[in-house]
């Protein structure tokens, strides 16, 4: 079985004692975007959306709104587009067949599923971002398309208070390095934790 | 008169007497306390001379309290963190702090350079302009070399910053920007109020003027007010405050640029400084007000300090700047000075008050304490000779001070009180000038967009009540215009005399000099009243010219001290009020801000982001040797030990067309295009016809820019009925993918398509060589890849690992060659399977710059020939685009200017001499011809074509379509060398393309 290197992989990060956040990689199984409008074809993104366990998917879907399961995730990011990633094998094999490849754009390895969590999250990821987080700017369940330090991100507000952070695969070690250098910087102890590192369930 | 330490035995509600603290000055160990600064540390020990004045090294003490010190500036640390142009006031001392005297030797009180007020009558303003002309020789071996080393103020580390900095954001409802009386009441109502809100101050502690002097605030001491309303604001999880925090710079849309200190050195890698980036929805300016000088003989000689300075070192820091003290003031602080001098146990020398004796209002308590007290005088003259040891005055008559009534009295330091002046330097960072109020005889706040308030003395408010009241009041406005119910308090009293009196708008700043001396004004640039005088007379008469002139106000205190009396100065001898004469523009910094702060992170390797390839780092354990290429970084040659970069680029190349080789390009811009009306997209987009491409079929395509010249090359490939994958080169992919997508939201918005990138999704290798297929057949067993399964231009699906992936045939090499697409988390892993297999093949990785090689050889343009000047027809591709077709940059390619015959077009370059070192940019000529009017063209490319055991190159050469066969030369103006090239076609191997089949 040839080996997987997801984007954080390719890195030995130094291991960290107690920390106090965690910045974990998530390995996609399949990534889609899709096109979306206020007409039939949100019928087909329904359906996906059932087969994510977002039931019901509340349409029309609106900007920034997300939607996520344990292994799915659903955004409106940009308008008439929206992003659909899961983890679970099985989840995406269901979805691919499902999926009609000439109205959607397969992009498994685009995005690194990354996932920022721990105490003082919200307030560590608030000096990050240009985005007013500890002033509600990004709901639970709500995703913006933004800039952290240098590198473009999607993020996504999770529900139980961690942050899904999608930047491009090429960008996430610098990303995870941007936070990293921050965290230390400001006396933070944050590890990264590369998708290799701890298991999923229904890992591809 | 009191002798003996400078340390008061009470006072000094700052420090604790209980922590005493060690440092160095000069390489000496001194002592201080917990709590002081450097400057009131210095004080305390006696050292009046700390430092030497740019132009003409005259000794400078300690002037001020704050940032806006204009002399007394120090070195600290050593080595890497040698640290220039702090302001002693401005560092909080520590244990083990190192700090010395700049721009003297040996030292502060004996500097050799001070002969440069010898040279004072000679040295004016704008000197420079005037000498150093001849002989213009000797400008840079010994002009330059003397006032670099005469001038200049510090010495920068030229070691890297080891100091760690952090970039941060942050969002408020309200910003509060200082932490006075009027900042800490404008941030309570506007907590009070439920606003968000932060408030910065850019001192360690809260109070503002507060701190400095003995006051009383709600009958009770100012500095328990000040504690209750911090432990309020403390405790609020809306509210945050940063103490140490400077605010440098105001920009649009609420954005306000602050840098916080939080320790003088970075420990364990926690920052030494953290860089806000704040936007809030309101911002209150609370920056106070800043004291102004005295413009008289000898009024920069150390001891000479700001009366409101004189009076916060005692009260705050428990130090004397003097053991007998003469006041001289011009407005009521002077005897305020005097008083709480006195009371402190500090020896009063008298109190010098220009005003006339009918506008005094001397206090009894002068009399009381025995001070003399000198209305109607002014001080002419301050006597000494590195620092203060008297002063003279004189009455003031109709024409100035008499001589005839001068007096001198003895004293060691001046306290001056020239009135004060509202801090507006940040409210003007966006643009506006602050208009005059002739009756206050100060610049008050200009004109701001909504969101922006004023509180305190920087709203040109003077009393106590008045300032607080301001305060509540913009806290409440700021809060309001959030959509909060603002909450402010009805008014209390306040005891104890905090005003702070403007002073007459005519009350005397600059005192004629009886018997000469320099008057200055800038302390820091050595800037005297002569000088601007002298400005005026050579017709530098705005106030935008006499900055620039004399070098007013450039300082690192940007002035702060100086502008104001600069602007009466100008006004004098032009005639002019100072209001006429307005001001220069204010822009950010506010204070000196570190490198380190703004770059935060992003320094170094990570300067900017670094993109990854997915094979990235098998590349760098092979030993590649990486090259930057944007923010990737790629492997330009794998050289064996001990091999030239340049013997194995050429075997890495020889052996592509000799064996195969594979190449990592996952870096080629790779986009997805999908949806009914993806067909239509591409047509319109490519200048070739794309609507005869069927599905299973790649296209070499070329994209258009608007104006008809081209943007960039790549691939079409037809995946499916609605499916397209485009490639482009790896410098242009962001500009092409953002090109359809503009064009799909304006122009095309009938059109049903989706489009986007999919560059990390795909690692992507190029396996080329006469055994290519051999190598592919080997890496995907299970699959056809015979020529009938994979013609030339064929794009086929295939499984790696059973996962989805893409060959496709084409060739930027000239050889047989595949495109491999796999997805990018098992690009590393099928890299390595495709080494392994076809080892058996002879199958070895290559660099770019082989590719380089390859491509040279072929003719195949890129970057350095698609330069944002060619057309199609330039580089000869003409045929491949479709003329009647419409497409992006259809119109405007048929600009006569586009067809005309002679612009330059794509040829092949031979030198004569094989290995002659021709250079891409050398510019071609015809031989013999010299002159701008000569040059016909440039070389793009080079390369060592060991194929052809030649230098060879492509250029764009002016008719080089006829001129094949021609000798020409080709001209490198920076290296002084002339090659002679031969002239040919651009492909210089295997032009029939017999070894793309082969």
């Amino acid at each position: 079985m040839a080996e997987r290197i997801t984007a954080l992989g390719e890195i030995a990060w130094p291991t960290l004692a107690e920390p106090r956040l965690v910045l974990s990689e998530r390995p996609v199984a399949g990534a889609w975007l899709i096109q979306v409008g206020a007409d039939a074809k949100s019928a087909p993104l329904e359906a996906l959306g059932w087969l994510c366990g977002f039931n019901p998917l509340p349409m029309p879907l609106s900007g920034g709104v997300a939607r996520d399961s344990a292994t799915a995730l659903l955004a409106v990011i940009a308008p008439g587009r929206c992003l659909l990633v899961t983890s679970d094998a099985n989840e995406a094999a269901a979805l691919a067949e499902r999926i009609d490849p000439d109205a959607a754009i397969a992009c498994r390895c685009q995005r690194a599923w990354l996932r920022l969590d721990g105490s003082g999250v919200d307030a560590f990821l608030d000096r990050r971002l240009g985005i007013d987080l500890r002033g509600g700017a990004l709901a639970a369940g709500q995703m913006a398309v933004t800039r952290l330090g240098p590198v473009d991100v999607l993020v996504h507000a999770a529900g139980e208070g961690g942050f899904d952070l999608l930047p491009a695969r090429s960008f996430a070690a610098a990303l995870a390095e941007t936070l990293c250098d921050a965290a230390a910087a400001e006396g933070v102890r944050l590890a990264v934790q590369p998708a290799a590192d701890h298991q999923w369930s229904h890992m591809a | 008169m009191r002798r003996g330490p400078w340390r008061l035995e009470r006072g000094g509600i700052g420090i604790d007497r209980s922590r005493p603290l060690t440092f160095s000055w000069n390489g000496r160990p001194l002592s201080g306390q917990a709590g002081d600064t450097l400057a009131s540390a210095l004080l305390a020990n006696g050292k009046r001379v700390v430092a030497r004045s740019f132009k003409y090294h005259r000794p400078r003490g300690i002037y001020t309290i704050g940032s806006e010190e204009p002399g007394a500036l120090v070195t600290l640390g050593s080595g890497a963190r040698r640290d220039p142009n702090r302001k002693a006031p401005d560092v909080a001392l520590h244990e083990g702090l190192q700090a010395v005297a700049q721009n003297c030797w040996p030292s502060p009180r004996l500097d050799l350079m001070s002969v440069n007020g010898l040279f004072a009558p000679f040295f004016v303003a704008g000197f420079y302009y005037k000498t150093f002309m001849r002989p213009a020789s000797w400008w840079e071996p010994v002009y330059e070399r003397f006032i670099r080393r005469a001038a200049g103020l510090g010495r920068l580390s030229d070691a890297p910053d080891p100091d760690a900095y952090v970039r941060a954001e942050a969002s408020c409802d309200v910003l509060v920007i200082g932490a006075g009386m009027a900042g800490l009441e404008a941030a309570r109502t506007a907590l009070r109020s439920g606003a968000r809100v932060m408030l910065v101050e850019e001192r360690d502690w809260l109070g503002g003027r507060l701190g400095l002097e003995p006051a009383q605030v709600d009958d009770r001491p100012a500095t328990a007010w000040v504690a209750h309303v911090a432990e309020e604001l403390g405790a609020a999880e809306r509210a945050s405050v940063l103490t140490r925090t400077s605010a440098f710079g105001l920009y649009d849309h609420g954005m306000v640029g602050l840098v916080e200190t939080l320790r003088p050195q970075s420990e364990q890698g926690l920052a030494r400084q953290r860089y806000w980036k704040v936007r809030a929805r309101q911002i209150v300016f609370a920056t106070g007000a800043l004291e102004q000088p005295l413009a008289f003989a000898g009024n920069d000689l150390p001891g000479v300090m700001l009366s409101g300075a004189v009076r916060g070192y005692v009260h705050r820091y428990g130090v004397a700047a003097g053991r007998r003290v003469l006041v001289a003031a011009n407005e009521g602080s002077g005897v305020e000075t005097a008083l709480q001098l006195c009371d402190a146990g500090v020896e009063v020398a008298g109190v010098v008050d220009s005003r006339p004796d009918n506008q005094c209002k001397p206090a009894a308590a002068l009399d009381e304490r025995g001070i003399p007290y000198y209305p109607g005088h002014a001080l002419v003259r301050a006597l000494g000779w590195q620092q203060v040891r008297g002063a003279r005055i004189a009455p003031l008559g109709n024409e100035g001070p008499m001589p005839a009534g001068l007096q001198t009295i003895r004293c060691d330091a001046i306290a001056v009180a020239g009135g004060w002046q509202p801090a507006l330097h940040l409210q003007c960072h966006l643009g506006g000038r602050p208009p005059f109020d002739p009756e206050r005889g100060i610049f008050i706040p200009p004109s701001l967009p909504d969101g922006h308030h004023h509180a305190g003395a920087c709203a040109g408010v003077a009393a106590a009540d008045a300032v607080r009241q301001s305060g509540r009041r913009a806290g409440a406005d700021a809060a309001a215009a959030c959509g909060f119910a603002p909450a402010v308090r009805a008014n209390s009293s306040l005891h104890g005399d905090n005003s702070m009196a403007w002073g007459a708008s005519d009350r005397l700043r600059i005192v004629p000099a009886i018997d000469g001396g320099k008057r200055f004004i800038d302390l820091q640039h050595d800037v005297t009243v002569d000088d601007v005088a002298l400005a005026h007379r050579e017709g530098y008469r705005s106030v935008e010219h006499l900055k620039r002139y004399t070098t007013l106000g450039m300082g690192t205190d940007q002035g702060k001290t100086a502008n104001m009396l600069g602007l009466h100065a100008l006004g004098e001898v032009a005639g002019v009020s100072a209001g006429e004469a307005g001001t220069t523009t204010f822009r950010p910094p506010y204070v000196p801000v570190a490198a380190g702060a703004i770059a935060g992170s992003e320094r170094g390797q990570r300067f900017r982001p670094w993109r990854r390839s997915p094979v990235e780092s098998w590349h760098r354990a092979a030993g590649a040797d990486m090259i930057t290429a944007g923010a990737w970084h790629r492997p330009r040659v794998y050289p064996q030990p001990g091999e030239p970069s340049s013997r194995a680029v050429s075997r890495e190349a020889a052996h592509v067309r000799a064996a195969a080789g594979i190449v990592d390009v996952s870096t080629l811009g790779k986009i997805a295009l999908v949806g009914p009306d993806a067909p239509e997209v591409v047509n319109r987009f490519y200048a070739n016809g794309m609507k005869t491409l069927p599905p299973g079929k790649a296209r070499y395509a070329l994209m258009l820019r608007d104006d008809g010249l081209v943007m960039d090359d790549g691939t079409v490939a037809r995946l499916g009925e609605q499916r397209y994958l485009l490639t482009t080169t790896t410098a242009h992919a962001a500009e092409v993918l953002s090109r359809i997508e503009f064009l799909l939201a304006t122009a095309w918005v009938d059109l049903d398509a989706m489009v986007a990138s999919v560059s990390d999704h795909w690692a992507t290798f190029a396996i080329a060589g006469p055994r290519s297929r051999e190598v592919l057949a080997a890496a995907f067993p299970d699959r056809d890849v015979s020529d009938a399964a994979i013609p030339f231009l064929a794009v086929r699906e295939a499984r790696f690992e059973g996962l989805e992936c893409l060959i496709m045939r084409n060739s930027y090499s000239g050889e047989r060659a595949y495109e491999v697409y796999v997805p990018a988390d098992w690009g590393q892993a099928f890299w390595e399977r495709a080494l392994a297999v076809g080892a058996d093949y002879d199958l070895r990785p290559y660099g770019t710059e082989a590719m380089g090689v390859l491509r040279i050889e072929k003719g195949h343009v890129a970057g350095p020939e698609l330069d944002g000047r060619v057309t199609a027809e330039d580089i000869g591709l003409g045929r491949m685009t479709r003329r009647r077709k419409p497409c992006v940059g259809g119109v405007l390619r048929d600009r006569p200017a586009l067809q005309a015959a002679a612009r330059p077009r794509l040829v092949g370059l031979t030198p004569l001499d094989a290995r002659a070192a021709l250079q891409a940019g050398a510019l071609l000529r015809a031989t013999g011809k010299t002159g701008p009017e000569a040059v016909a063209g440039h070389v793009t490319s080079v390369a060592d074509s060991p194929e052809c055991g030649s230098v060879i190159a492509l250029g764009m050469l002016a008719h080089g379509d006829q001129r094949h066969g021609e000798v020409i030369e080709a001209w490198d103006g920076l290296a002084d060398r002339v090659i002679p090239v031969r002239v040919g076609p651009s492909v210089f191997v295997d032009p029939q393309g017999s070894r793309l089949h082969g």
